[in-house]
């Protein structure tokens, strides 16, 4: 048989062991982060949505009127859905989806 | 002033923040449910506070949502204030302005001799907002416009303006010449004062400038004739005798007891005989069940409210007598039932 038995490659010595370099006593730490970037998450949904909003309107970016975008009830239904289902997801993953318990 | 157009980032911050405390409010809900199903009732719970919460922390300790709600609650008590000096930041070149203009007016705003605050208030961030009520330059406007009229006033049941008009209404007379708002701040419930006694003179103090700062704007805008004092309400430095009214409006649970005594001693100072006070502020703990005192103890717990349990269990009917007042009366208001009124008189 010439071809080489596919073995389990070694594990390289360059790559530590059992590595844990977050500590449990940064697990609040980590709850806020996640929900730092919750809130990035979903303020880069919203100015997606305000955006194509306004481009549908004008045809070109304005940058300046997304910033000064009143957004009508309709579109305010639909972010506060897309928010919910983003707040939702995650705390999902932490076991506590409040629209399932 | 109009309500401000924010920047989509702080207006989508704010939009967020709004949903958090939406997901706060039914995991709160799921929580109360789940010690309920635990066994945590208002019938079973110990008598002491502080057991009270060491028991739904036991009971409650393997259950992920409780850890999530708190995070949650974490979250908003630490970033409300940030996140709403943000919003302002962005919009501040086209705001202040509009702010300074306001700055003139009929309304006068007396800065003190410079005295330092008292400790119970300046080391205390209220409602864990960052900095305090002096955080920065125009923390009347971040506080009074985004803070209170965009998250606060969504966050809490009921109308908390119609309550602050209802608390007005609630002083026996119509004909006070002069009238004094303990704890002005920005003016929110100097404002309903104002247009309750039309005809009287409405003075406010507070210890904080920036919110009073704000007040005046308030009242500038309305051409309103306000007499506003950075000062503490427990040694006004005005004269005895001089108020028809002297009122507040959740003052006290931001104070400590004997500092609230001290107020109302003062009240009784500066009213002229005959004169009334119409203090309002957070439920008493006595006239609560047990679960109602555990939820608002861990909210204030939680919240940046060191003084809520003893001001909230303190007994203000005894020591307005005490104090020498009569005629004492106390009530909640509808419809929450989550304002307790102190209402009494200075004998003639
Ligand atoms: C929760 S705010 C109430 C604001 C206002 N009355 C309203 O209805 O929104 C409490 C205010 O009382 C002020 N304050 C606290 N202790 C005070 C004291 N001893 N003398 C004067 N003002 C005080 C704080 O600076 C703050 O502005």
């Amino acid at each position: 048989m010439t071809a080489v038995t596919p073995t389990k490659p070694e594990r390289p010595i360059s790559e530590p062991v059992g590595r844990r370099i977050l500590t449990s006593d940064q697990l609040d730490d980590v709850g806020e982060a996640i929900l730092a970037l919750t809130r990035e998450v979903y303020v880069l949904t919203d100015r997606l949505m305000v955006l194509e909003a306004v481009l549908e309107k004008r045809g070109i970016a304005v940058q300046a009127e997304v910033d000064r975008f009143i957004v009508p009830p309709d579109l305010q239904a639909k972010l506060n859905d897309k928010r919910d289902k983003i707040i939702g997801a995650v705390l999902s993953a932490l076991k506590s989806d409040p629209s399932r318990l | 002033m109009d309500t401000p157009i924010l920047a989509q980032r702080g207006r989508a911050s704010v939009d967020f923040q709004a949903g958090i405390n939406k997901a706060s409010g039914m995991l709160h809900a799921a929580m109360e449910a789940e010690m309920a199903a635990r066994g945590i009732t208002a019938q079973t719970m110990p008598a002491d506070i502080d057991e009270r919460h060491a028991l739904v922390e036991e009971r409650l300790s393997d259950w992920p949502a409780f850890k999530v709600r708190q995070m949650l609650g974490e979250w908003a008590s630490k970033n409300h204030g940030v996140m709403c000096r943000q919003a302002f930041e962005e919009i501040q070149d086209e705001v202040i302005p509009q702010l300074k203009a306001l700055d003139e007016g009929p309304t006068t705003l007396d800065y003190g001799k410079g005295e330092q605050a008292p400790s119970y208030w300046s080391r205390v961030w209220f409602h864990r907002t960052t900095g305090g009520w002096d955080a920065s330059d125009y923390n009347g406007y971040v506080h009074g416009e985004l803070v209170h009229k965009m998250l606060v006033a969504k966050a809490y049941p009921g109308d908390i303006f119609a309550t602050r008009r209802l608390a007005a209404s609630k002083a026996p007379r119509r004909d006070y010449k002069r009238i004094l708002d303990m704890g002005a701040s920005s003016g929110h419930y100097t404002l309903p004062l104002a247009e309750t006694f039309p005809d009287s003179e409405i003075w406010g103090i507070d210890l904080s400038p920036r919110m009073l700062e704000h007040a005046r704007r308030v009242a500038n805008e309305r051409g309103m004739a306000w007499k506003l004092i950075v000062g503490q309400a427990e040694d006004t430095g005005l004269p005895a005798g001089s108020f028809g009214l002297v009122t507040s409006f959740i003052l006290f649970h931001e104070i400590p007891p004997r500092i609230i005594r001290a107020i109302l001693e003062e009240a009784y100072r500066l009213l002229e005989p005959g004169g009334d006070i119409v203090m309002t502020d957070v439920p008493r703990y006595h006239d609560l069940d047990a679960m109602s005192v555990w939820r608002y103890d861990w909210l204030a717990r939680w919240g940046g409210e060191p003084y809520w349990r003893a001001s909230a269990s303190m007994d203000l009917i005894g020591t307005a007598r005490e104090i020498g007042f009569e005629n004492i009366e106390a009530f909640t208001m509808p419809p929450a039932h989550n304002y307790y009124v102190l209402r009494a008189h200075k004998p003639a």
